[in-house]
């Protein structure tokens, strides 16, 4: 009986863990999607630092749900607003930049390993589409552009 | 479930067989009734006494595990809810961040204010009882830094959460929900890890809000 209890418990506890892990390393992806499209059109290398720097302050490696997550696929973001191109679909809406990782949780080091002894791979993708007006947007004065 | 009940069933039956079997065989007077002497009668009540006594204590050891291991599950399930609450309040709490302040379009600073409003609504209904504030900072704290779970719990208990919203005037924002909420950790067990009725619950994140309106 005892044995079956600890299994469950420590099985739940294993899944409540995993669960969490998910859910910051996605908003993680996800801050980064977001912060990739607010340096103005065209500043593809603020746009990179901008990225990394909010998946990195996001993504907390010695938290506590976050000690078990190992980045395996490092992020990475595409999209033509971060080359300096804005192409809308038919429909007017801006083609989206696209951010996605992958990484592996890992419970090995702690007593949640004794039953999940194996690697679980996690994977997160985001999509934000840029603000028109970021295209329209004067560097020289700040403002945007007159419609 | 059914399963389970019918095995129960087949135990509870069982028993009744076995009962009713052994009353039948002394009914039958197959075993010859032997005279017993006072002193063995009641060296059996003393044994069937141990015996009671002894059911009692492995079922109140049985069933204080099975409680401690109910209560780590159903505290991981709170946990996890009231974190990943945080999370989304943080995550929303970043795109208010990200964007100018209501009339300053082209403002080349985040809304901070924006986040508390924002997100402190957001986070109260989920925490199960512990409350949440929007953080002050004291006199003398470091510009656009947030505290961590124990500072908070230092100086405001555990069952609170606090809201932080700061930006360091090189344009970047830290959002953060810090605290203990409460849980079923008892003092003894606090010693390790985490504090008596606390389960830290801390999320934070930073993004680059001050460059997209500047020349």
């Amino acid at each position: 009986m005892l044995p079956i209890m600890l299994t469950i418990t420590i099985g739940f506890i294993g899944v409540m863990l995993e669960l969490r892990a998910q859910t910051e390393f996605q908003t993680a992806v996800d801050l980064a999607a977001q912060a990739s499209i607010v340096p103005p059109l065209g500043q593809t290398q603020a746009s990179l630092d901008d990225e990394r720097y909010a998946f990195s302050h996001t993504l907390h490696t010695a938290g506590s749900e976050g000690a078990f997550v190992t980045v395996t696929q490092a992020l990475a973001c595409a999209g033509p607003y971060l080359e300096g191109d804005q192409p809308v679909s038919a429909q007017g809406i801006p083609v989206p930049v696209t951010c996605s990782a992958g990484a592996e949780i890992d419970f090995s080091h702690s007593p949640i390993g004794m039953l999940w002894f194996w690697k679980v791979s996690i994977s997160a993708r985001a999509e934000v589409q840029p603000s028109i007006y970021r295209g329209c947007l004067d560097l020289t004065s700040g403002t945007a552009c007159a419609p | 479930m059914v399963g389970r009940f019918g095995a129960a069933l087949l135990m509870v039956g069982g028993r009744l067989r076995t009962v009713a079997a052994s009353a039948e065989t002394a009914g039958r007077g197959r075993v010859p009734p032997q005279p017993r002497s006072p002193g063995a009668t009641g060296s059996r009540a003393r044994s069937l006494g141990r015996q009671g006594a002894q059911g009692t204590v492995e079922f109140a050891l049985v069933f204080g595990l099975f409680l401690v291991m109910l209560f780590a599950i159903v505290d991981a399930w709170i946990w996890t809810i009231e974190s990943n609450a945080a999370d989304a309040a943080v995550e929303q709490g970043i795109g208010v961040a990200l964007a100018a302040p209501p009339g300053s379009p082209t403002s080349t600073q985040g809304d901070v204010a924006g986040v508390y409003q924002s997100t402190l609504p957001l986070l109260r209904q989920p925490m199960f009882g512990t409350s949440v504030d929007p953080w002050k900072p004291p006199l003398g704290w470091p510009a656009g830094t947030c505290p961590d779970s124990d500072y908070v719990a230092d100086h405001q208990g555990v069952g609170h959460v606090d809201v932080c919203a700061a930006e360091d005037g090189a344009g970047h924002v830290t959002v953060a929900v810090s605290g203990y909420a409460y849980s079923f950790i008892p003092p003894g067990i606090s010693a390790f890890t985490f504090r008596s009725w606390g389960l830290p619950i801390e999320e934070s994140a930073s993004v680059n809000a001050g460059v997209y309106a500047g020349p």
